[in-house]
């Protein structure tokens, strides 16, 4: 089971996210929501327009595979990519993240977190960056 | 545990047509991708390396999965040879302090962090003569386990 | 489709007054993959180029499904726009005829290959700044299609 960190939840609910989907056969479409929920430790929760929704959510009925970078301001210093299947329910999408990557570059761009030992994936975080988040 | 000696002499720097091993690993969910690699050291005698020419899958594989295989056909009887263990990829940025068991990144990147100053991957000779070579790094297996197929 | 003086402005380095982008890429099942880029230009108007040091997903994506979403990510400034279009990734090796969408790989590689020495990333702080970068091609996304991702206006048109 997958376990956003403080960092991570921080980050995503305070700059939001570019939410890429695809269709089955593989036809990218991204909406960007700038601001989240996070809830049970690895769900993201977004609230969607009219509009926002009717762009994805032929996609999100195919294929629900859907992959999340931070937006913002977090694009710079979170450095993150998070994947997961979403669903739509009314306007909010839920997106249940079961990949974490580390997309800082150098060495370490492409890194997958999630299956390292949740002390390791914090211990990775503190000493990269000195923030627990966006500026408040 | 140590290579045999055959072995080892096979994967040293040589002839530059030498050996041609394959690469392989896994994602975490069992997509196996196999890599041809002509360019192969040995260091310590336990330690495989091969530079890391930019090998995209394998790269995704090694980031979430950190073993591998190497697939070696002796070429006196044919048999086939397989050396498995821990598999990572040292590569530039790293610290010089970063450690992958025995092996510091200072140690691997100093010494074969630019291939072709060890061999003459650019030389017309070289029947795998990339166009171009672009090194990032090096990737690294530790032998573990070794199967006499 | 050609770009605005706007949209090129926002399309380069952050050092120039320009923008972090996020980079979609998709595989042929549909596994989107979504990657921030800084080393970003405008050539001849209608292209996009990207800087290719730390791909991997996406360089596995392009290479099954040549194609991408580019949105502007930072800082947005009311310019919420997303590009699309064939994208491939010009290598350096590549047969010096080599063309994609009309623009020949090498002029494109000659003045870009090597984007460190041409715009070198001082503005960019220590702890996110890679710390050394070997290039190995460059990204080119020809623009078919531009669309505002706005929430209110999400998925429309935009014409040049």
């Amino acid at each position: 089971m997958t376990k956003l960190t403080p960092r991570q939840k921080n980050w995503l609910e305070g700059t939001g996210a570019h939410i890429g989907t695809a269709s089955k056969n593989g036809v990218p479409k991204v909406i960007v929501v700038d601001k989240a929920i996070v809830e049970n430790d690895s769900t993201v929760k977004f609230i969607l327009s009219e509009k926002q929704k009717e762009l994805i959510v032929a996609n999100i009925n195919e294929n629900p595979r859907a992959s999340l970078g931070p937006g913002g301001i977090g694009s710079i210093r979170a450095a993150y990519q998070f994947k997961g299947v979403a669903s739509l329910k009314g306007n909010e999408l839920f997106v249940n993240v079961d990949e974490i990557y580390s997309t800082k570059p150098g060495p370490e761009a492409g890194l997958r977190l999630d299956n390292l030992p949740y002390e390791d994936i914090i211990r990775f975080e503190t000493s990269r960056w000195a923030d627990d988040g966006p500026p408040r | 545990m140590k290579i045999p000696d055959n072995i080892v002499n096979l994967l040293r720097i040589k002839d530059i047509n030498d050996a041609i091993i394959y690469f392989a690993t896994s994602s975490l969910r069992g997509n196996i991708n196999l890599l041809p690699v002509s360019l192969t050291d040995v260091y310590l005698n336990e330690y495989i390396l091969l530079p890391d020419l930019f090998a995209q899958k394998t790269k995704v594989n090694l980031n979430e999965n950190r073993v591998g295989v190497v697939s070696i056909v002796l070429p006196d009887d044919y048999r086939n040879i397989t050396i498995e263990g821990p598999a990572n990829i040292i590569q530039w940025g790293h610290p010089k302090s970063f450690r992958f068991y025995n092996l510091t990144a200072k140690d691997i990147l100093n010494n074969w962090g630019v291939w072709t100053k060890k061999e003459d991957v650019l030389n017309e000779i070289n029947e795998n003569k990339p166009n171009v070579f672009k090194q990032r790094g090096v990737i690294v297996i530790k032998a573990e386990t070794i199967n006499y197929n | 489709m050609k770009l605005t003086k706007p949209m090129k402005d926002a399309l380069q380095i952050i050092g120039k007054g320009g923008a972090i982008i996020h980079l979609t890429t998709s595989s042929l099942h549909g596994i989107t993959n979504t990657v921030a880029e800084r080393f970003i230009t405008v050539f001849k108007d209608e292209y996009i180029l990207i800087a290719d040091m730390f791909a991997q997903k996406t360089r596995v994506n392009l290479n099954e499904n040549p194609t991408g979403v580019i949105t502007l990510a930072h800082p947005v400034k009311g310019r919420t726009w997303s590009f699309s279009g064939a994208t491939t990734i010009l290598q350096e090796g590549l047969p010096s005829d080599f063309e994609f969408e009309g623009i020949k790989a090498s002029e494109v590689l000659e003045e870009w290959g090597n984007w460190a020495e041409k715009e070198p990333p001082t503005e960019v702080p220590p702890d996110i700044r890679p710390p050394r970068m070997v290039q190995r091609g460059v990204i080119i996304m020809k623009v078919i299609e531009i669309n505002d991702y706005s929430p209110q206006k999400a998925g429309d048109k935009i014409k040049t």
